[in-house]
C-alpha cells in the first residue's frame, strides 16, 4: 500500500486562512460542520464520532483503491470472506467457516445465512467470484491484481491469455464459495481480508462501474456500516448498517470521517476536541505531543531512496553503496523524523516472520551494513574508498545528482543530501514535484534518485521482495537481475515455509550487493488517539478500524 | 536743454544718474539667491527630505539591502549548514534567531531569504519597467489603430489569473529548465534558485508590465500633444528618437513610482508562493518559504514563524512608505 501524502500547498494556506479568520471572528462558533452533535455524545441519533483518517480519498471502490486512508472506509463499508479480530487474528467474517484441502490448494468457504447486502438483499456467493474477476480482469487495471496472484489461472487472466471467468474461484451454490490455489501460499487467508478482495453487487457495479461509488445509493456493501454521505472535500458519513450480521455488536450509530490533508489541521482539530482520532501530526510537534494523546505503533513499512540504476553516474553498484553508507540513519530517525522509526539496515522491514512465527525476517537476514551509531565514522570511511574504486575520489568528477520528492519530505532530504555533500564531495539538489505527478515520474523512471516508501499489504516479506523483479509494475529503480528473478520466481512457487523463507533471506543478499534502492528507515504509525475513544483497533498494515469502538464520559 | 514737463500719463521713468550705477556686491547675491537654478532632482530631493516617514523607509531599506546583502558574509554560518547538536534551538546567543530541525542558524537563513526577496523584487520591477514603458509608450505614441490593438491585447493579458498561470508555468517549465541546468548551460547559477524562481521572473516579464504599460501610455498621450514633442517632429525626429529623448524621460517620475511600488507587490507574491512550495527550491531559503517551513511546527516553535514573518513586514512595508513619498516629492500633482 502507498502511504498517503499531505499536499501541503494549498491546504496550508487554507489553514492559515481560517486560522486567521478564526482570530479575527473571535471565538465565535465552533467549527463543526457536522449534524450538530459535539462528537462522542449520545444523542437522540445514538453515538456519533467524529475523526479523520486522511484526506479526500481518490476512490473508495475495493478493487481500485490503493491507499492505506482509502481502505478506512472500504473496511468499514465491505466485510471479506475473513476479517481481523481486536487482537489482530485473522478470523472469520462473512465466510461463517472454512475448510482447506489436504495439499492446501481447495479453499471452501461457507457464507453465513444471516450475511444480507445493507440495502437488505440476501447476499449470495457469486459476490466474491465476481470482486475477484473483476480483480484480475486486465480492463479493470487494478493496481492490487497480483494480490491473488496465487489463485489458479490468475496470472494468465492478467496477461489477457485467458478469459477471466477461468479464474480458480466457483460459487457452489447461493452460500459456498469455493477457491482453487495454483500453488499452496500459507497467507492466503490474511489476503481473503484485504480490501481489494471484498465481496461487490455485481448488479451495481457493472452497470455504474465508475460513479457507483459515489452515491449513497449506489454504494452497497456487507460491512458493519453504510455510507451516508460524502461531501467532497469535507467529509464521509457513515452510519450502523442495520442489516448487518453482526449488528448488535457494532460500536457507534454514525462516524464522521474528517477529511483532511493537513497536518497542522488535524492536530489543531484533535487539540479542539473537534475529531477524536487523527492519522498524522507534523513531526516538529511529536515532542509535544507525547503522552498528549500520540500513539507511536510498529508498522511494517520501509522508507527508502530508489536509485534509477538505469542512470549513468548511478550504473555502478560501489557509488551506490557509497550513497548508502554515507547516511547517517540515526541522525535522520532521531532529528528529522522523529517518531520512533528505527534506522533501517535491511529493506524488508521489522514485524514480518520468519520460518518460526516467534522470530522476525528481519532478526534472521544478513545486514547489509552497520546502524550502529559506534559505526558510522567506519561506513562513512568505506563510502569514501568505495567512491575512489568508482573513479570518484572525494565525489571529484562526479556530476550534481538531483533527488526527487514529493512536498512535505523535504527535510529528509536535506539531511540525506547534506551528509552527501559533507562525507562524499558529492553535490546534489532537490527537486519537488506534486504526489500525482511525482509518483508518474518515479514509475515512469523519468529521475535519478527519488524517495520511496513501501508498506506491506499482508504479512510476509515477498510483499517486498517482489518488487523488484525485471520489469515488475513496482521496479521503479529498472532495477534487473536474472538470479534474484530466479530466487522470486522460486519463492512463488513453493509452498513450503522453511524453503520459501530461505530464497526470500537469499533474495535480499542479492538485493544487498546490488542496492538498488537506500533503505532508511522502518515506518511506525503515528497517530492522535483521544482517551475517551475505547475500543478502536489498527491493522499492522495501519488499517484503523472503528466499528467497536466506544467512547468514555 | 531744459527737460519737458512730466505728463502725469506718461510712460517716461524719472532717471537719476545713480540708476546707471553697477550694482554692488549684496545686490548681485540677492538676485542670483532669488532665482536659483533648482533642477527636478534636487527638488523632489528637497521635497523627500521634509517625509519623514519616507526617509526613515528609506534608511531601513538600506538597513535591509546590507542585512541581506552583508549580512550573509559576517555570519560564522551558511545557509545550508547543518550544525549537529545545534538542532532546535530557542534564540540564543550562538543562534541569535533560533534554528531550525537540522540545525540550520535561522539567522543566517532569514538573511538568505532576505536576499531572495529582494533580487525578485528589484528584478521583477525591472524586467516590468522595460517591457511596460516600452509598449506603453510606443501605443501611446503610434495612436489610432495601432493603439486601438496593442492596448486590447493589455486588456486580455490583465484579465488572466496570474496566480493560476504561475502555477501553471512552473510545471511547464520546470522539466525544460531543469535539462538547461544538466546541460551544465550559463544558467547554472539560477539552479539554486530553482525553476519555481525563475517561473516568476517569466510570468513577470509576460503579465505584470501591463499596468505599467497602460500608466505610460495614458502619460504619452498627455504629453505628445506638447510643442516640444511637435517641434522635434518638425525637425526630423523619428518614433525611437521620440520615445527614447523625448517621451520617456519626461515621464520618468511615473516610472520611477510606479517601479518604486511594484517592488514590494513582487517580494509579497513571491513570499505567498513560496508558501505554497511553488517559489524556491530546497535547500535554498527565502522569505516565503520559511514562513511556510515554520508552520509545521508552530505550536512547539513559533519564533521560526517570527522571524521572517517580521522581515516580510518590514522590507514591505518600507518599500511601500518608501514608494509613497517617493510618489508626492516627484510628481506632487498627483499627491491627494
Amino acid at each position: 500500500m502507498k502511504k498517503s501524502v499531505t499536499r501541503k500547498s494549498l491546504v496550508m494556506l487554507l489553514a492559515l486562512t481560517m486560522l486567521v479568520t478564526t482570530a479575527l471572528t473571535g471565538c465565535g462558533k465552533k467549527a463543526t460542520n457536522n449534524t450538530g452533535n459535539q462528537t462522542g455524545n449520545d444523542t437522540a441519533d445514538g453515538l456519533v464520532i467524529d475523526v479523520s483518517v486522511g484526506p479526500e480519498p481518490e476512490t473508495i471502490d475495493p478493487t481500485i483503491n490503493t491507499t492505506v486512508d482509502g481502505a478506512a472506509y472500504i473496511n468499514h463499508a465491505f466485510e471479506g470472506l475473513m476479517k481481523l479480530d481486536p487482537e489482530g487474528n485473522i478470523v472469520e467474517g462473512t465466510a461463517e467457516s472454512y475448510e482447506v484441502s489436504e495439499d492446501g490448494l481447495v479453499y471452501t468457504f461457507k457464507i453465513r445465512d444471516n450475511a444480507k447486502w445493507s440495502d437488505g438483499t440476501p447476499f449470495t456467493a457469486d459476490a466474491f467470484v465476481y470482486a475477484w474477476q473483476r480483480l484480475v480482469d486486465p480492463a479493470t487495471a487494478s493496481q492490487y491484481n497480483y494480490i491473488i496472484d496465487m489463485v489458479k489461472n490468475a496470472n494468465e487472466i492478467m496477461a489477457g491469455e485467458m478469459d477471466k471467468s477461468e479464474l480458480g474461484i466457483k460459487a457452489l451454490d447461493e452460500k459456498t464459495v469455493e477457491v482453487t490455489l495454483a500453488v499452496a501460499t500459507p497467507y492466503f487467508l490474511e489476503i481473503c481480508a484485504f480490501p481489494a478482495t471484498f465481496p461487490l453487487r455485481e448488479d451495481i457495479v457493472s452497470a455504474n462501474p465508475d460513479t457507483w461509488i459515489q452515491d449513497a445509493s449506489t454504494y452497497i456493501g456487507n460491512g458493519p456500516y453504510i455510507l451516508d454521505t460524502w461531501d467532497h472535500q469535507s467529509m464521509i458519513v457513515m452510519k450502523k448498517n442495520p442489516n448487518y450480521y453482526g449488528v448488535e455488536k457494532v460500536g457507534p450509530d454514525t462516524i464522521n470521517f474528517h477529511l483532511m490533508e493537513d497536518k497542522n489541521t488535524i492536530l489543531a482539530s484533535f487539540e479542539n476536541g473537534e475529531i477524536l482520532f487523527g492519522d498524522d501530526l507534523p513531526s516538529e510537534e511529536i515532542e509535544r505531543m507525547t503522552d498528549k494523546g500520540l500513539y507511536i505503533q510498529g508498522q511494517l513499512g520501509t522508507y527508502f531512496l530508489c536509485l534509477n540504476v538505469e542512470n549513468e553516474a548511478l550504473k555502478d553498484a560501489n557509488v551506490r553503496k557509497a550513497l548508502t553508507l554515507a547516511i547517517d540513519r540515526n541522525y535522520i530517525v532521531n532529528s528529522v523524523t522523529k517518531g520512533g522509526q528505527q534506522p533501517a539496515d535491511t529493506f524488508v522491514p521489522t514485524g514480518l516472520s520468519d520460518v518460526e512465527t516467534t522470530t522476525e525476517f528481519h532478526e534472521v537476514s544478513n545486514k547489509w551494513y552497520s546502524v550502529d551509531p559506534a559505526d558510522y565514522e567506519a561506513n562513512v570511511k568505506e563510502a569514501k574508498k568505495l567512491l575512489a574504486d568508482a573513479g570518484y575520489a572525494d565525489g571529484k568528477g562526479f556530476p550534481t545528482v538531483e533527488l526527487m520528492i514529493n512536498p512535505g519530505h523535504e527535510s529528509i532530504a536535506e539531511a540525506v543530501i547534506y551528509m552527501w555533500q559533507q562525507e562524499l564531495g558529492i553535490n546534489a539538489t532537490i527537486s519537488s514535484q506534486d504526489w500525482a505527478v511525482f509518483s508518474d515520474t518515479r514509475s515512469s523512471g523519468d529521475y535519478q534518485i527519488a524517495r520511496h516508501g513501501w508498506l506491506a499489504d499482508y504479512n510476509d516479506p515477498i510483499s517486498f521482495l517482489d518488487m523488484w523483479v525485471t520489469g515488475g509494475g513496482n521496479n521503479d529503480a529498472k532495477y534487473s537481475n536474472t538470479e534474484y528473478d530466479k530466487l522470486i520466481k522460486q519463492v512463488k512457487a513453493s509452498s513450503d515455509r522453511k524453503e520459501r523463507i530461505d530464497l526470500m533471506h537469499q533474495a535480499e543478499d542479492v538485493l544487498a550487493k546490488d542496492m538498488p534502492i537506500i533503505p532508511l528507515y522502518f515506518y511506525t504509525d503515528l497517530y492522535l488517539k483521544s482517551d475517551k475513544l475505547e475500543g478502536f483497533y489498527t491493522s499492522p498494515l495501519g488499517f484503523k478500524f472503528f466499528s467497536n469502538v466506544s467512547v468514555a464520559e | 536743454m531744459k527737460l519737458q514737463k512730466n505728463n502725469l500719463l506718461s510712460m517716461q521713468i524719472k532717471l537719476s544718474p545713480e540708476d546707471f550705477e553697477p550694482a554692488t556686491k549684496q545686490e548681485q547675491e540677492d538676485l542670483n539667491k532669488l532665482t536659483a537654478n533648482t533642477s527636478y532632482w534636487k527638488d523632489a530631493w528637497r521635497r523627500l527630505k521634509q517625509n519623514k516617514i519616507a526617509m526613515i523607509s528609506l534608511v531601513v531599506i538600506i538597513l535591509f539591502i546590507i542585512f541581506a546583502f552583508v549580512g550573509p558574509s559576517l555570519s560564522p554560518y551558511t545557509y545550508d549548514q547543518q550544525v549537529r547538536g545545534d538542532e532546535n534551538m530557542a534564540p540564543n546567543l550562538k543562534h541569535l534567531f533560533g534554528t531550525d530541525q537540522l540545525g540550520r542558524d535561522l539567522l543566517t537563513r532569514v538573511m538568505v531569504g532576505s536576499r531572495i526577496s529582494i533580487i525578485i523584487g528589484v528584478g521583477s520591477a525591472l524586467i516590468v519597467l522595460i517591457i511596460g514603458s516600452l509598449y506603453g509608450s510606443i501605443a501611446g505614441l503610434l495612436g489610432g489603430v495601432t493603439d486601438n490593438i496593442m492596448m486590447r491585447i493589455v486588456e486580455i493579458i490583465y484579465s488572466v489569473p496570474d496566480i493560476l498561470i504561475i502555477i501553471l508555468l512552473q510545471i511547464v517549465i520546470k522539466e525544460p529548465l531543469q535539462k538547461a541546468f544538466d546541460s551544465g548551460s550559463a544558467l547554472g547559477w539560477l539552479q539554486k534558485l530553482g525553476p519555481g524562481i525563475v517561473a516568476i521572473f517569466i510570468v513577470y516579464g509576460l503579465l505584470y508590465w501591463v499596468g505599467m504599460a497602460r500608466i505610460v501610455r495614458g502619460q504619452v498621450l498627455q504629453l505628445k500633444q506638447m510643442e516640444y514633442i511637435n517641434a522635434a517632429s518638425a525637425l526630423g525626429a523619428n518614433n525611437k528618437r521620440l520615445i527614447l529623448k523625448h517621451l520617456l524621460p519626461n515621464c520618468i517620475g511615473t516610472l520611477i513610482i510606479t517601479t518604486m511600488l511594484q517592488i514590494p507587490s513582487a517580494i509579497f507574491t513571491e513570499s505567498f508562493l513560496s508558501f505554497l512550495g511553488l517559489g524556491v527550491s530546497v535547500p535554498m531559503a527565502s522569505l516565503g518559504s520559511l514562513a511556510s517551513e515554520a508552520l509545521n511546527g508552530v505550536q512547539s516553535y513559533p519564533y521560526r514563524l517570527l522571524f521572517p514573518a517580521i522581515a516580510i513586514s518590514i522590507i514591505i512595508l518600507a518599500f511601500n512608505l518608501f514608494g509613497d513619498g517617493l510618489r508626492d516629492a516627484l510628481d506632487p500633482k498627483m499627491k491627494k
